[in-house]
């Protein structure tokens, strides 16, 4: 445990060391009292504990907190001061101070009680931010595994379909279950959890998808940074991996290309795919396509699809 | 593959079912699977009655020794190539994997067509 410990007058210093050994038998100290010795305390590893004084002579004690937390924003900080007020106390709460003590002879061994609270809360937060990590780390893990399982039935299954056309439609399924555990990902990464990176999903999608395509077809997308609500994301993920889909059957032999755009309140995810000749007779509505209206229907998006010099256009419009 | 670079594969798995999947991914691309294994103790004791060209190895499996040691002794004791086929997607785990040299890092569900490029590529540079 180690405490960083400003203040100008070494009694004070002392008596504050001697304060918060008794709770605290094994705290290392940096003492400051002047620029240099504060700048030797901020190249040290990162302190526990900031206990500082609120009026220095070359510096106030938050100006201290905001260097200190600058570097360090784990640790925890306690003003003691004498020469403050009802005001000021206010003010080192508000900056983001753990607590506040006003100082006195008496104080002390409230100032050490002060530090053990802050200390124990920091703590409290650490686990809990390790607790969710590792609950994340399982469910992902589980998550990953049962789907594994579910492609792996679904290629028992295949196996044992003896229809081309039924076999073809089992591995469609196989995509579909794919696509969705490819939306995890970003999810799970997310530091802000209700919104997903959804660029960083169809950039998996697309890598997967040509890593499946018949000879001659190609993909070429240009998508935007677009985040996205996770209600909004699966959804779309499904539809843009079922246009996909769509696009490679069509194109016969030619490019596809995939666009995201976003403006200031809505998203556009179009496909575009030369529409050939032997690919139009191939283009009616099928499961694909009636999945994509559903989904479409469930997030209130628009999808047209419309043949325009002789290139067949779906472009999905979702408001924000 | 029918040219005679089929290989020799170890599978180190707990879970049967993705075990089973991943023996039929083999077999259909013209690999023998020498052995299956749910844990570290398992593939080391199969390895000590069969020739082995290449491990796939999962991270979490049963036991007290993860995937990623496993890799480790492997290596040192008979020099086999290995592929790491995980669940797992958090950053420690992937450097620590990362960090045993693999001939490639996958996620599940498996991409079958990446694990025959890998075997492929490793069934062609064979003596």
């Amino acid at each position: 445990m180690r405490a960083i410990i400003a203040d100008d007058d070494p009694d004070a210093r002392t008596l504050v060391i001697r304060a918060l050994r008794q709770e605290l038998p094994d705290l290392e100290v940096l003492e400051v009292s002047d620029p240099a010795s504060l700048d030797a305390a901020l190249a040290e590893p990162a302190p526990d504990l900031l206990v500082t004084d609120y009026e220095l002579r070359w510096i106030t004690g938050l100006d201290i907190f905001a260097r200190v937390k600058a570097a360090f924003p784990g640790c925890c900080t306690v003003m003691f001061t004498g020469t403050g007020n009802e005001d000021l106390a206010v003010r080192a709460i508000q900056q983001g101070f753990d607590d506040y003590v006003v100082k006195s002879p008496k104080q002390f061994r409230r100032l050490a009680n002060a530090a053990l609270t802050a200390l124990s809360r920091a703590r409290e937060r650490r686990d809990l931010q390790a607790n969710r990590e590792i609950l994340l780390e399982e469910l992902y893990h589980r998550l990953h595994n049962t789907l594994q399982m579910v492609v792996g039935l679904i290629a028992m299954t295949a196996r044992s379909v003896t229809d081309p056309d039924a076999r073809d439609k089992v591995q469609d399924l196989s995509r579909r279950i794919q696509s969705l555990t490819l939306l995890q990902e970003p999810f799970y990464r997310a530091e802000d959890l209700r919104r997903v990176d959804f660029r960083a999903f169809l950039v998996r999608l697309v890598d997967e998808r040509r890593r499946s395509l018949p000879d001659g077809v190609g993909i070429d997308p240009r998508i935007g940074a677009v985040d996205l609500p996770v209600g909004m994301a699966v959804p779309l993920g499904l539809i843009a991996n079922e246009l996909l889909m769509d696009a490679v059957r069509r194109a016969g032999a030619g490019r596809i290309s995939l666009n995201l755009e976003r403006d200031a309140d809505t998203v556009v995810l179009s496909v575009t795919t030369a529409a050939s000749a032997e690919g139009e007779g191939e283009g009616a509505p099928g499961m694909g396509m009636h999945l994509v209206r559903r989904l479409a229907d469930q997030m209130r998006a628009r999808v047209s699809c419309a043949p325009t010099d002789g290139e067949m256009e779906c472009r999905v419009t979702v408001s924000l | 593959m029918k040219d005679g670079s089929g290989l020799n594969v170890l599978v180190v798995e707990d879970e049967f079912l993705i075990a089973d999947y991943i023996q039929l991914v083999l077999e259909d691309a013209g690999h023998t699977v020498v052995g299956m294994a749910s844990n570290a103790a398992g593939a080391l004791k199969l390895l000590e009655g069969a020739a082995a060209d290449v491990a796939l190895l999962d991270i979490k499996i049963e036991g007290t020794v993860d995937g990623v040691d496993l890799a480790h002794e492997l290596r040192r004791l008979y020099g086999l190539p290995f592929v790491f086929i995980s669940g797992s997607g958090d950053p420690g785990t992937y450097q620590r994997a990362k960090a045993a040299a693999p001939l490639a890092f996958l996620q599940k569900p498996l991409n079958t067509r990446e694990l025959a490029k890998i075997l492929d590529g490793l069934g062609r540079g064979r003596p």
